[in-house]
């Protein structure tokens, strides 16, 4: 596509004399051009409405004070794929949490690890016979959303919990991320997700910065506004109701998250975000495993716009606003070839003569892009965040977001595009990629 | 050499807002991750639990055995916390920016003003009283006129007398005002008497896109949610648990089993009944309203505050 725009940019500056006879293409790029500015101008609306509500308005924790009750029978899923480093210490978190024990049921999912992973579930499974019933798979498709789908027909509980095996939860947590399921709407919770390794490098500092905004503002002010928080897949757990009416976990996709959110808001449940649930996790240490994570969430998610966003423009039971901010969020991760695409058109309508129009839609596109996809959370959420959160010095990291920001892109893009051409090519495989983890063991 | 210089000093200040961000990344100052505290388990008798552990660890001892030896002592300054082994009467107007801690009972005469308290025994507080912190005792009995906004907890009972103000209030069993009873009798008109469903029982979940009605005496299996107003009609009985997405009115004599929960606010009619001894319930609001006696096994949370008052007539 690039190469195609950078072709026919050399085309018009070479042949000027022909620009009157390309007025009708000039006017159709324009046109793309304009559609894409608006779409950037929207996200940045969105983005600036979310800030101000997060730092203005009244916030919504309506279920972060139910501190009693009769707490129901409760399944934390571990999922954990070659999960030896970490594995031990999340089951021996959750060990010690603050849930009444015969109500709670702990069952790390091993997906056919190769490691030591068996072995550590299996001895402290030994060592506490009845809290923790393990699930060992052998075969079947690859991926968490498979293993989700498998380890759910073991299932009875009303509610269950998922964790990813690198998660450290407080004594308080499965309460906490419980007591909305007390509420008979709520399909999904959401807890906040905090990195753990900040210190490590730039990289981890820039993906602390991101988290912040993403969880803090963007999350948070869409549960102020009763709009679309998203389930996460960790951290986060599902009314088992609710999962088995819209179909369970489909195997068949790479972000298992988005893809319940949405099937979830299409049947009418609620999903609830927890802001004070907060849990450690590891972020990528390394540019190649934030790139691999980068590309699995843009693929799963522009997987997710395909399949349900025109049912989502059709849900009239759903609010407009609801609608408008689920598509928003669907299509995050498309709009950064859209970005490219735009800068690649302001370019070229530049060097072929149209100096006015596209000099400020390409000023536009520039600046607003920045300020608003800034590594998928805006820079200016981020900010807020850092305020929020009470931090100040990490603040000055912000403008290093760039490059974060570029990286992302430009994988989202490669990402899209290869996407897009495996599936005119009829190729809709889709392979699971584990994100690296930089714990070591003990 | 004039372009060579302004080309730089572009570039310079082009620059100068990444100064300090190549500042923090050469010399970190800020690398902490967010912190949590693992431990917290969002108990409502922390705070009391962790000022007798800080007392115990500056005494070097159990706190029982502390008494013991200091039984015949009057109260003394331990770690910042005023001790005394003895049963006390704190004299009116008495004020406390300190914690205190009494093995025995302890009783405060009227216009008392207290930081935190931690009482082994029964703890009353005299009319006109305010607790600024927190309260903890195995009973507490708080006098009309007392003002709340710290958090008082206690492990069998609290008694609240109006009209009086509180914020976070947890026992076993909280009595506002003199307590109804469920008794058989009360529970009467909550069950058809013929023990056939009729249109006032419902087997599951009622839930209601707008504002929502429970009629008088309806029998509800299962939880409520409304996204407007809730209003429970008297003599109603709730198994679950009652959501509001703004104001909810509880009539008098409803009995509920689960969590009540509002948005708004939450009106207590009088002779209320939330949760049992065996499963407790919290009852959270901004606002949280008891206009008559009522019981409540779990806890209260009034962010923006709560009040107990009778209205004049009842």
């Amino acid at each position: 596509m690039r190469q195609m725009t950078i072709a026919a940019s050399f085309w018009l500056v070479s042949f000027p004399a022909h620009a009157a006879s390309l007025a009708p293409l000039r006017l159709a790029l324009e046109g793309v051009l304009m559609l894409i500015s608006a779409l950037v101008a929207l996200y940045a609306l969105r983005h600036y409405l979310f800030t101000v509500n997060r730092l203005f308005a009244e916030q919504r924790h309506p279920y972060v004070d139910i501190d009693c009750a009769t707490w129901p029978a409760l399944t934390v899923l571990v999922a954990a794929h070659n999960e030896e480093a970490v594995i031990g210490d999340a089951l021996q978190a959750l060990l010690e949490a603050d849930y009444p024990a015969d109500r709670l049921s702990i069952m790390p999912v091993n997906d056919r690890s190769t490691d030591r992973t068996a072995a550590i579930v299996d001895d402290l499974a030994a060592r506490h016979p009845g809290r923790i019933i393990p699930y060992h798979r052998h075969c079947g498709p690859p991926g968490k959303a498979a293993a989700l789908r498998d380890a759910m027909e073991r299932i009875t509980t009303p509610v269950l919990l998922v964790f990813d095996a690198d998660y450290l939860p407080a004594r308080s947590l499965l309460k906490q991320l419980t007591a909305p399921f007390f509420d008979p709407e709520v399909g999904a919770v959401m807890g906040r997700v905090v990195p753990i390794n900040v210190e490590r490098n730039l990289l981890t500092r820039l993906l602390d910065l991101e988290r912040a905004g993403g969880y803090q503002v963007d999350q948070q002010a869409r549960m102020n506004l009763g709009l679309v928080p998203q389930y996460g897949g960790t951290v986060g757990g599902v009314r088992r109701a609710a999962l088995i009416a819209i179909g369970g976990w489909h195997a068949d996709v790479l972000a298992e998250d988005t893809d319940v959110t949405f099937r979830l808001l299409l049947a009418g449940w609620k999903t609830v975000y927890q802001n004070r649930c907060e849990c450690h996790e590891e972020v990528p240490e390394t540019w190649p495993v934030r790139v691999r994570q980068i590309r699995r969430w843009a693929m799963g998610h522009n997987q997710a716009l395909w399949r349900h966003g025109r049912r989502l423009l059709a849900a009239k039971q759903l609010d407009m606003l609801v609608r408008l901010d689920g598509l928003l969020l669907l299509g995050t991760f498309a709009m950064a070839p859209l970005l490219l695409l735009g800068w690649c058109l302001a370019l070229v309508l530049y060097y072929a003569g149209d100096g006015t129009g596209a000099a400020v839609f390409a000023g536009q596109l520039a600046l607003v892009a920045f300020g608003t996809f800034g590594n998928f959370a805006a820079f200016f959420e981020i900010a807020a965040a850092v305020y929020l959160d009470g931090s100040r010095g990490r603040l000055k990291l912000l403008p290093f977001n760039a490059l974060g920001f570029l990286v992302s892109t430009v994988t989202v893009s490669l990402a899209t595009i290869g996407q897009v051409w495996a599936a005119l090519r009829g190729r809709r495989s889709l392979v699971w990629d584990k994100t690296t983890r930089f714990r070591k063991a003990g | 050499m004039m372009a060579i210089l302004a080309l730089w000093t572009v570039l310079a200040a082009l620059l100068v807002p990444l100064a300090p961000a190549l500042a923090e990344w050469r010399r970190p100052r800020d690398t902490a991750a967010m912190p949590i505290r693992r431990e917290h388990d969002g108990d409502c008798h922390a705070l009391a639990r962790n000022e007798k552990a800080r007392l115990e660890a500056a005494l070097g001892a159990p706190l029982a055995q502390q008494v013991t030896v200091h039984a015949a002592d009057g109260p003394r300054l331990v770690a910042g916390i005023w001790v005394c082994a003895r049963s006390q009467d704190l004299p009116r107007h008495s004020v406390s920016v300190d914690s205190l801690y009494c093995g025995a009972a302890m009783r405060t005469s009227e216009y008392c003003q207290l930081g935190g308290i931690v009482v082994d025994g029964l703890l009353a507080l005299g009319c006109g009283s305010e607790v600024r912190r927190f309260a903890h005792g195995r009973t507490i009995h708080v006098r009309p006129g007392c003002s709340l906004p710290g958090r008082i907890t206690a492990l069998r009972r609290i008694r609240l007398q109006p009209p009086c103000g509180f914020v976070r209030v947890a026992a076993a069993r909280i009595e506002f005002g003199v307590p109804p009873q469920p008794t058989p009798a009360a529970l009467k008109c909550t069950v058809p008497a013929d023990g056939k469903a009729q249109s006032g029982v419902y087997n599951g979940d009622v839930f209601a896109n707008t504002s929502l009605v429970i009629a008088e005496g309806a029998h509800i299996s299962g939880a409520i949610k409304g996204r407007g107003d809730v209003h429970i009609g008297a003599c109603a009985y709730v198994a679950g648990a009652v959501i509001s997405g703004a104001a909810l009115v509880i009539g008098r004599g409803a009995r509920i089993a689960g969590p009540v929960v509002a948005h708004q606010r939450i009106v207590f009619e009088g002779d209320c009944i939330v949760g049992t001894l065996r499963s407790p319930a919290a009852v959270c609001a901004p606002h949280v309203e008891i206009r008559g006696a009522t019981l409540i096994h779990g806890s209260v949370w009034a962010r923006a505050g709560g009040v107990f008052i009778i209205p004049e007539g009842i």
